[in-house]
């Protein structure tokens, strides 16, 4: 399945950039594509329906010193 | 008979978890000062006080099985858990009710877990598996509350390994309840 | 330099149970599978950063308290509750470390490559571990313990491990079954000597 997610918010984009790459790895989550500023991150993503959900729900926490504020699914 | 309770009391815990324990249908009015004064069973047109005593006065109920009371010659130590859920009791107390978090875990609390260590370690290597004897007593129901309600002063249990293990089979008796602090059993 | 740290004595890790443990302050939870092997683990689940010493052994996994995830004797994780369905990926597992019993005490190395040359091969029976509220290095002084390892003082072999600056865990096991009772008696003594002297000692 894939999926192509995007978070808004206040971020530190190096750490959520790094978070998400080691949730990915760890959920065998591929990401095909991501974008990280300080308000947004965008990522397309590719694995099992449940996995995907978990690495979404994990992004949603988010490492310390990142607020997520909205989600969405963009396509 | 009823008890006089407040829920988040260590002492009123210890006299319901004995009466869950024992099989013992016990009616509780909440009662915010059993805070201070501790659980108070009004039984018989009087009032009866002290966690100790109000645990021995279950145990002599006609439903109580025999198997709460002491074996013959086995020694009583009633007296002595009672005095260390005092202590834990108002060390608690005073930690939940400061208004500043302190920092790490008072001296006197490590005396208290490192007496109760101690005995439950030689009772383990002397085939005593609880405070008791071979079946848990009043002084075992005293001592849960302590050990498992340390977790409030922030106690860090890998430091006792027979507290842990008296937690664990205790949890595992026939009717144990919790309270507010005291994770369920899996 | 030794790789290999006694965390506890086995008997205080029974059979389908978890125990938490701290080595200068790193958190490992310690747990036995019902097959009697025992298994040391960072203690942190991967899914949320519980810690797995407060889960609970069902079929040979460690289950976390907190959603239920399970983890194989060979750390990776077999069973999502919230997802029954799904054929977890190998990639999902718990930070497992070495972990080897002997002479009645499990020993675990956060080196992969550790040689169990070091540890000890005669039989020993657990009889206390204790907790000494001093620090490693002066209890290993006044103990006349090597500055690494363990060692045997006549029929009790004596090991330690710090699971927080200040604070020593001593681990002591009888050559002989009978002879615990003595040896716990003798730990709690030098236990009391050993706080006495630190008391002494200016911060």
């Amino acid at each position: 399945m894939v999926r192509e997610i995007r978070l808004t918010g206040h971020f530190d984009p190096e750490a959520l950039q790094g978070f998400a790459m080691a949730r990915a790895e760890l959920l065998a989550v591929e990401i095909t594509k991501m974008s990280v500023s300080q308000s947004r991150f965008e990522a397309r993503i590719v694995g099992e329906e449940a996995l995907l959900g978990m690495f979404e729900m994990s992004c949603l926490l988010g490492p310390a010193g990142c607020i997520v504020t909205g989600a969405e699914d963009i396509a | 008979m009823r008890l006089r309770d407040w829920a988040l009391d260590d002492r009123c815990y210890a006299v319901r978890l004995g009466a869950s324990l024992m099989g013992v249908h016990l009616p509780t009015i909440t009662d915010a000062a059993a805070l201070e004064t501790g659980p108070v069973l009004e039984i018989d047109g009087g009032c009866l006080r002290g966690p100790a005593d109000i645990l021995q006065r279950l145990t002599s109920l006609p439903e109580v099985s025999r198997d709460w009371h002491l074996g013959i010659g086995e020694e009583r130590r009633d007296a002595w858990a009672e005095s260390a859920l005092e202590q834990l009791s108002h060390l608690r107390r005073a930690a939940l009710l400061a208004a500043l978090p302190t920092d790490g875990v008072p001296p006197s609390v490590f005396r208290l877990m490192t007496e109760i260590e101690d005995r439950l370690s030689d009772d383990r290597l002397c085939d005593r598996p609880w405070l008791s004897g071979r079946h848990p007593g009043v002084a075992d129901i005293l001592l849960f509350p302590i050990v498992a309600l340390s977790q409030d002063l922030e106690v860090p249990l890998d430091l006792y390994p027979a507290i842990r293990n008296f937690i664990r089979q205790f949890k595992a008796l026939p009717g144990f309840m919790t309270m507010p602090g005291v994770p369920e059993c899996h | 330099m030794t790789d290999w740290f006694p965390l506890a004595l086995g008997m205080d890790v029974p059979s389908e149970t978890a125990a938490p443990a701290r080595l200068y302050g790193k958190e490992i939870a310690l747990w036995r599978g019902a097959d009697g092997q025992v298994h040391a683990w960072e203690d942190r689940c991967p899914h949320r950063g519980m810690r797995l010493s407060f889960g609970f052994v069902r079929n040979g996994n460690l289950a976390c308290l907190y959603h239920g995830w399970q983890f194989g004797a060979d750390a990776t994780c077999r069973h999502i509750p919230a997802h029954p369905e799904l054929r977890v990926p190998g990639t999902i597992h718990a930070h497992a470390y070495r972990a080897e019993e002997r002479a009645g005490i499990i020993w675990v190395s956060l080196n992969e490559d550790a040689s169990l040359d070091e540890l000890p091969d005669e039989d020993a029976f657990g009889a206390r571990s204790i907790l000494v509220q001093a620090p490693l290095a002066s209890v290993r002084v006044a103990l006349a313990l090597p500055e690494e390892g363990w060692k045997w003082q006549e029929d009790c072999l004596v090991a330690a491990h710090e699971p927080e600056p200040g604070l020593t865990m001593l681990h002591m096991a009888s050559a002989t079954l009978a002879n615990r009772l003595d040896i716990a008696a003798r730990a709690k003594t030098t236990r009391d000597h050993l706080e006495a002297l630190n008391e002494k000692v200016p911060a």
